[in-house]
């Protein structure tokens, strides 16, 4: 499994500029949200988190196209089921690496996206993390599988989409409500429903982690 | 399947009549309230429209067999049809009782986002262009998918925000609080109406792409490989 | 259309011939009365062929004869609608216990075209979990006359380099049982010849081979036994001892001009 994913980054590495197309895109999306909304400060707070998770999310989408375009394009997927790899392996590897190069885009915008929103990040920087970390991995799982239900379709870029982010919808919400708590700080008015929705995006992980490695066996055994 | 409409026409009549009839003007929203009897039982349907795929998904996926694919495709289509009638019925009543065409509210959020969902699965059969039998397995997986989803999304739209009141009809302890018995009869009558009409919608439907793999059929009959090559 | 069954030549077994050797020929994978239907589409019918150690069958068809989704059923990829396979004797997850012994190739090159021809097959040697992958690369490379184009993409390879990295890809874990199709296309002479040679010693150590093709003059290099596939069905199965190219034509156009 971690040859598979070694072979992934580098696959990626091959294509560098592509890593960034998506943390452009993504804070691209932000700073059309602030032109757009024209906001106050203190409507930042409770904005901006909506805005940096919907921003996140499209981006994420971008990226999972590619994650099973090199696999297409000489079938090289043929070649991998053949070998003497779990289904399962196979799909968690091609979905770890989905969720390493988005996590890679967060890491690289978060910071950005705190600085012009002028909100705190480093007081909330431990937590924010594991938010974005159920979030980014139950987005992956379902895009991963979703990539490869979409790899025969036509319009691929824009079927993706459609079909990812209603999905991954309870993630949304939960990311955004979770980061305007942790913004608000302990003295919020909600602060305790933030272990709600961390158990909300657990759930969600688990339940389409199983699911996913289930739908990813059917579809590739013709 | 003539049989099948005749008589989804004539509990339609049955229906119709009981709802203008029969049914008793409600107090405080007056005429607008009979479009309960509507938008119910089509919410019903379209959410009944979701378990057949899932149930007929789970089947194809289990023994690759046509029909099942066939039932699984009618439903989710038959389905985003019922969905569209329950937003637009919601929609209609919440002008006319909340004076606003729509609020984020709960339960018709999360009929928007289920009309999104069976959206994509008819997309994603539509727009694939690989072999139909790989089509058919991704839309059986997405078609489960989905539906699992469904109550997860309904959860977390909760979660977001409540402002419906608790759903009328099947409030824990008390079934049929606030309705009256006519009124409870004229909803059961009209639920029979819709269930009918799902049952011969799927049914058609089903036909048809029984048809359509026909004529697909046709052009692949052994020996005639290298002509459809 | 195909309604009236013409005279067909009668179906012989596979490999029926007791040479003194007979007990060498263990059967590796034996496909029982397999059929492939894709709903109505019948892409397979019944067929049933022995893989031997050993021993190669040559798979002859016209285009569209279901050559391909035979290999692709053989090599686990396609699970059978009927019939099932059985692998060293044994039916219990075929297709997982397959896995280690298959060596395919396909129309594709099942290769990452940015990864460098060195990269591709040592991800694949780590893949069957052989030590030294990378030992492992450089000898296949050298095999198939790649060895000064290890560190080039594969994209930039030409058609039968491209094809040489694929065959030395397919014989990486020297399979027992190997299933190629078409393998010969867009190879050069010399190509063509590495092959061979390669083909000719895996066989010799006891693999089986399955190799479907359109040249008439290979079968009879290294396969003792050929197999006729048309419209799905299994036409012809017999040995092709001393058969020229000319006798096996002319056995191919009459039993595919009986299956229209």
């Amino acid at each position: 499994m971690l040859a598979l994913i070694a072979k992934d980054l580098l696959l990626e590495w091959r294509h560098k500029e592509q890593l960034a197309a998506p943390a452009v895109f993504a804070l691209l999306a932000a700073t059309l949200f602030v032109f757009a909304v024209d906001p106050t400060p203190a409507e930042l707070t409770r904005l901006g988190p909506g805005a940096l998770w919907v921003s996140f999310l499209f981006a994420g989408t971008l990226g999972l196209g590619k994650v099973f375009a090199p696999e297409e394009r000489d079938d090289a997927l043929t070649a991998l089921l053949l070998a003497p790899v779990d289904r399962t392996a196979l799909f968690l590897a091609k979905a770890a690496s989905a969720a390493l190069f988005m996590g890679f885009m967060e890491a690289l915008m978060t910071p950005v996206f705190f600085a012009l929103f002028d909100l705190p990040l480093l007081p909330i920087l431990g937590r924010f993390v594991l938010v974005a970390g159920l979030a980014t991995a139950g987005f992956s799982l379902l895009g991963t599988l979703l990539g490869f239900l979409t790899s025969r379709a036509s319009a691929r870029e824009l079927l993706l989409p459609i079909l990812a982010l209603p999905l991954t919808l309870p993630l949304l919400i939960a990311a955004a409500k979770a980061t305007r708590i942790l913004l608000e700080g302990p003295a919020g008015p909600r602060f305790a429903d933030l272990h709600l929705w961390l158990t909300l995006m657990l759930a969600f992980d688990v339940v389409f982690g199983v699911l996913c490695c289930w739908g990813f066996e059917r579809v590739v055994e013709e | 399947m003539i049989p099948l409409v005749i008589a989804t026409a004539a509990a339609f009549l049955v229906a119709l009549g009981a709802i203008a009839l029969y049914a008793p003007l409600e107090a405080v929203q007056g005429v607008a309230q009979k479009i309960f009897y509507i938008h119910v039982p089509l919410a019903w349907c379209a959410f009944v429209a979701v378990g057949v795929l899932l149930v007929s998904s789970l089947r194809f996926l289990r023994r690759s067999e046509p029909r099942h694919d066939r039932l699984a495709r009618a439903a989710a289509e038959v389905g985003i049809v019922f969905a569209t009638l329950v937003l637009v019925t919601g929609s209609l009543w919440g002008k006319a009782v909340w004076g606003t065409w729509w609020t984020w509210d709960g339960r018709l959020t999360s009929t928007l986002v289920l009309w999104f969902l069976l959206a994509g699965y008819v997309l994603l059969r539509s727009l694939s262009e690989g072999p139909p039998a790989r089509t058919a397995r991704a839309a059986a997986v997405l078609g489960v998918i989905a539906a699992v989803d469904i109550p997860i999304i309904h959860l977390s739209v909760q979660w977001w925000r409540t402002l419906h009141p608790d759903p009328v009809v099947l409030r824990a302890g008390d079934i049929g609080g606030g309705l009256t018995p006519r009124m409870l009869t004229t909803l059961s009558i009209s639920l029979a109406a819709f269930s009918l009409l799902l049952v011969t919608l799927i049914a058609l439907r089903r036909r048809i792409a029984e048809a359509e793999d026909e004529v697909e059929a046709l052009w692949h009959l052994p020996g005639r490989g290298d002509l459809a090559a | 259309m195909a309604h009236a069954p013409a005279p067909v030549p009668p179906l012989r077994p596979a490999a029926p011939a007791p040479s003194p050797a007979a007990t060498a020929h263990v059967a590796l994978l034996e496909l029982e009365r397999v059929g492939k239907a894709f709903g109505r589409r019948v892409a397979l019918r019944d067929v049933s062929l022995v893989l031997r150690r050993g021993c190669g069958i040559a798979l002859l068809g016209p285009n569209g004869a279901g050559k391909t989704t035979l290999l692709r059923v053989a090599a686990g990829l396609m699970a059978p609608t009927s019939g099932r396979l059985v692998v060293d004797g044994s039916p219990r997850a075929a297709a997982v216990r397959l896995r280690r012994k298959v060596g395919y190739v396909g129309h594709q090159g099942l290769l990452y075209d940015t990864l460098t021809a060195r990269q591709n097959l040592a991800f694949f040697a780590r893949l069957y979990g052989a030590g030294g992958a990378e030992r492992r690369s450089r000898e296949m490379l050298r095999r198939f006359g790649l060895e000064r184009h290890a560190e080039r993409r594969v994209a930039s390879f030409s058609r039968g380099m491209r094809q040489r990295l694929a065959l030395a890809r397919a014989l990486l874990h020297a399979p027992d049982i190997l299933l190629l199709d078409e393998p010969y296309t867009g190879l050069d002479a010399e190509g063509a010849q590495l092959l061979n040679r390669e083909l000719a010693g895996l066989l010799e150590n006891g693999a089986a081979l399955l190799l479907a093709t359109h040249r008439f003059e290979v079968p009879l290099a290294l396969a003792a036994d050929v197999a006729v596939l048309a419209g799905g069905e299994l036409r012809h199965a017999g040995p092709t001892t001393g058969m020229g190219a000319h006798d096996l034509a002319s056995l191919y156009d009459r039993v595919v001009a009986c299956s229209r």
